[in-house]
């Protein structure tokens, strides 16, 4: 009994750590360590994602870096964030070329091209995989 | 009038080639301009002496095919300047033309202002028209594509533009818009006279411009990106005007004032994609309406079923022009379906097939002398196979 007793315990630890790395992100939003922000609202970050929140609070312009299509970070952002998958924001933003309307915003390869982007710009917002050291930059936590 | 357009497309395309010269990735490198694009061929036929979409014919038709260059340009903070240059080939004979070229202040996105020649914010594929990768079908529903012509891509003028948040989850975007506007040119056919010996109507085909002057207009759009839902209503009105063979213009018999009004619905949501859309032409002797329904599903990340059905109807007043037309001429009704592959999510490959009933958009070429002899098909089929890029 005793040794059934402690299966069940190990099993329900190894579930819930299972499920607890499972809800974990698969990335993480960064800002420009100058910029006071220190969390945000999911809604919020989606709408500065897609241009349409284009200043922080003080007023400096928001300049946000995007992932390739490709990237799974990416689809995972873009699933949590804009609760869209990436195709669909994609075919957003060529809507948004072709009717002259904007233009999407620049496209890092890697999360190194993201950090180095995000630590020269004070208004940058960006997000990287949730391993990414992240040396010389924020990370914002989502509300 | 071609070599205007011919030098208008020129200048673009230098100004391209200038920036090609430089670095096409600048935008990606932080700098403020972007260089993107967009095409398609298809091979289009009917079964019988009919045309349908201007790609199709009872031959099988090659010569369809269409290129575009979009350039768009930050020179300051509130600045930014569009363009897009246009260069195709269908059975209305070969276009080249600035689909659009205009200088925008952004005061916020709440307010925007745009100067030149903008495309016209009307329903849901105006803006969109000719980009094959945002839609399922090679050709649009006829009330934008088909022989009436009757929605204009751009207008000449001013315009305000905005979107606005309404909680989390919700947007309003609208705009308002004043100018003049071009139709898509009609190829009609206009009875000239009657044969003395037979009384049969003699017919001459001309390239008709409808002109809509001192136009003004708008779109307001409730949306939620979130859920993937857009519905609006857009319209526009103007003093029509029109150009025969790209002569003078003179007043439009058939009205001198227009009203276009359109109310349209699109619901995105993973591999399904719904839009409908309707659209109801108030003229002054003629009414037209039209709508459609089209629906699309992605099967993996290739393949894409979808379906459409469009109906139109032409009302004319009693004793006029139109009114004498045979009542086969006056309506159109389509079922489509789609099959495509989707080789990456900018490269697709459409086999589309259509049956249409009624000659309002599928039509032979002297369509009053056919349907007086009762030669004219009412059942038209059509096979479009086609390929359409984005980048």
């Amino acid at each position: 009994m005793p040794i059934l007793r402690k299966t069940l315990l190990l099993l329900v630890a190894v579930a819930s750590t299972t499920l607890a790395a499972g809800v974990q992100p698969a990335y993480r939003i960064v800002v420009n360590p100058a910029n006071p922000a220190a969390g945000l609202p999911r809604a919020e970050v989606a709408r500065m994602f897609l241009k349409k929140v284009v200043a922080w609070p003080d007023g400096l312009p928001v300049t946000v870096i995007d992932l390739e299509r490709s990237s799974a970070v990416r689809q995972a952002f873009s699933r949590d964030v804009h609760q869209r998958d990436a195709e669909a924001i994609a075919a957003h933003w060529q809507t948004a070329v072709f009717s002259g309307r904007d233009v999407p915003p620049p496209i890092a390869r890697t999360d190194a091209e993201v950090l180095a982007f995000v630590r020269a710009n004070p208004g940058a917002l960006g997000y990287v995989s949730a391993t990414a050291e992240l040396a010389g930059v924020k990370a914002l936590t989502l509300r | 009038m071609h070599s205007s357009r011919l030098c208008a497309a020129s200048g673009a395309l230098a100004l391209v080639g200038l920036l090609l010269a430089g670095d096409a990735r600048a935008q990606a490198n932080g700098e403020h301009y972007s260089l993107r694009g967009f095409g398609g061929w298809a091979l289009g036929r009917t079964d019988n002496n009919n045309m349908f979409g201007y790609v199709a014919s009872g031959d099988t038709e090659y010569n369809n095919y269409d290129f575009a260059l979009n350039l768009a340009a930050q020179p300051a903070d509130k600045l930014s300047v569009r363009a897009q240059a246009f260069w195709g080939e269908d059975l209305r004979g070969r276009r080249i033309d600035l689909d659009y070229v205009f200088a925008e202040w952004a005061q916020s996105p709440k307010l925007k202002l745009r100067v030149g020649k903008v495309l016209s914010p009307f329903g849901l594929y105006t803006e969109i028209y000719d980009v094959g990768t945002l839609r399922p079908f090679y050709l649009l529903p006829q009330f934008y594509s088909g022989t009436t012509g009757l929605l204009p891509k751009a207008y000449l003028g001013a315009g305000l533009t905005g979107v606005m948040s309404l909680g989390d989850e919700w947007e309003l975007s609208y705009d308002a818009v004043g100018g003049e506007v071009r139709f898509q040119e009609i190829p009609a056919v206009v009875v000239v006279g009657r044969d003395p010996a037979t009384g049969l109507p003699l017919t001459e085909n001309q390239e008709l411009q409808l002109i809509g002057r001192d136009m003004f207009g708008g779109r307001i759009e409730l949306g939620s990106p979130t859920h993937g839902l857009r519905l609006g209503f857009s319209a526009l009105h103007a003093r029509v005007e029109q150009s025969v063979n790209g002569g003078p213009r003179e007043p439009y018999p058939a009205a001198d004032q227009a009203t276009l009004a359109n109310a349209f619905l699109q619901y995105e949501r993973g591999p399904f994609t719904l839009r409908s859309e309707y659209f109801h032409a108030f003229a002054d002797t003629v009414d037209l309406t039209s709508g459609y329904a089209e629906a699309s599903y992605k099967l993996g990340r290739h393949w894409q079923v979808a379906g459409v059905y469009d109906r139109g109807r032409l009302s004319p007043e009693a004793g006029t022009f139109y009114a004498s037309l045979p009542d086969q001429l006056k309506r159109h009704e389509s079922f489509g379906l789609a099959l495509n592959f989707w080789a990456t999510p900018d490269v697709v490959f459409k086999v589309n097939g259509y049956s249409v009933h009624g000659n309002q958009s599928a039509r032979s070429a002297n369509p009053g002398v056919d349907a007086a002899l009762g030669r004219l098909d009412d059942s038209t089929l059509v096979l479009v196979l086609g390929a359409q890029f984005s980048f």
